[in-house]
């Protein structure tokens, strides 16, 4: 995975990231043993997201990563691509709330990073976040996401797709 | 004559080709797309990266609704 040997180098070589040097790091899509590994481990769940992999596993064309660090999951992600040229919309994101969750706030990176290479492979100009909880949005800000026009009820962020 | 010749090693050509190869070219197409292209991880700074792993906000996004179990992309 392109996301993955990009987080790799930059955590070999930068300082403030030294932290996960020593932690084993993976991205990886869903599957049981997330789903399991979630299930088990989170103390404060937001979302169901072995009902939202189940809603989400039909789709051929989805957008799912799990952050893994030293074998336990740290955050999850789940989207999908629109039909046309336009986006991957992120429609939900989590991270573990527990203080040994090593990501911390690099979850929001992550899941930006590994998104902006997914809309890229398809062609995709814009990576859409869906619902974007109020205390959440200043982090997405900070990597480059900007508000988007409301659909409906529904609030967006977006990001162009980096080149 | 010709036609019926190509027409067969299309064919052929298509039962040759299985799920795994086709998965495979996908992913060859799609490395080569995205070969080049920067990491957000490459152009942030060791501040930025101390400042998100101090954080303490949620990296939450998503409404959930029991009853909505069909998701499409907004466009």
């Amino acid at each position: 995975m392109v996301a993955q040997a990009a987080l790799d180098r930059r955590i070999r070589s930068g300082p403030a990231l030294a932290a996960l040097a020593s932690a084993s790091v993976r991205l990886t899509p869903f599957d049981p043993i997330a789903v399991a590994n979630w299930s088990r481990m989170w103390t404060k769940k937001e979302y169901p997201w072995d009902s939202l992999w189940r809603d989400f596993r039909p789709y051929i064309d989805r957008f799912e990563v799990a952050i893994w660090a030293n074998g336990q999951v740290c955050g999850l992600a789940l989207g999908r691509p629109s039909r046309g040229n336009q986006n991957v919309t992120i429609h939900f994101v989590e991270r573990d709330m527990g203080a040994n969750n090593p990501f911390g706030g690099l979850v929001i990176p992550v899941v930006a990073d590994v998104a902006n290479f997914y809309a890229k492979a398809l062609g995709k100009e814009l990576v859409k976040v869906k619902d974007p909880v109020f205390g959440a949005i200043p982090a997405y800000l900070k990597v480059g996401f900007v508000p988007a026009a409301r659909i409906g009820r529904t609030e967006y962020l977006e990001r162009k797709v980096e080149l | 004559m010709n036609f019926l010749y190509l027409a067969t090693s299309f064919e052929a050509s298509l039962l040759l080709e299985d799920r795994a190869a086709i998965r495979e070219r996908a992913r060859l197409e799609a490395l080569r797309r995205l070969a080049g292209t920067p990491s957000l991880f490459d152009t942030m700074t060791s501040e930025q990266a101390a400042a998100a792993l101090n954080s303490t906000a949620p990296a939450t996004a998503g409404h959930y609704d029991p009853a909505v179990t069909t998701y499409e992309a907004a466009e």
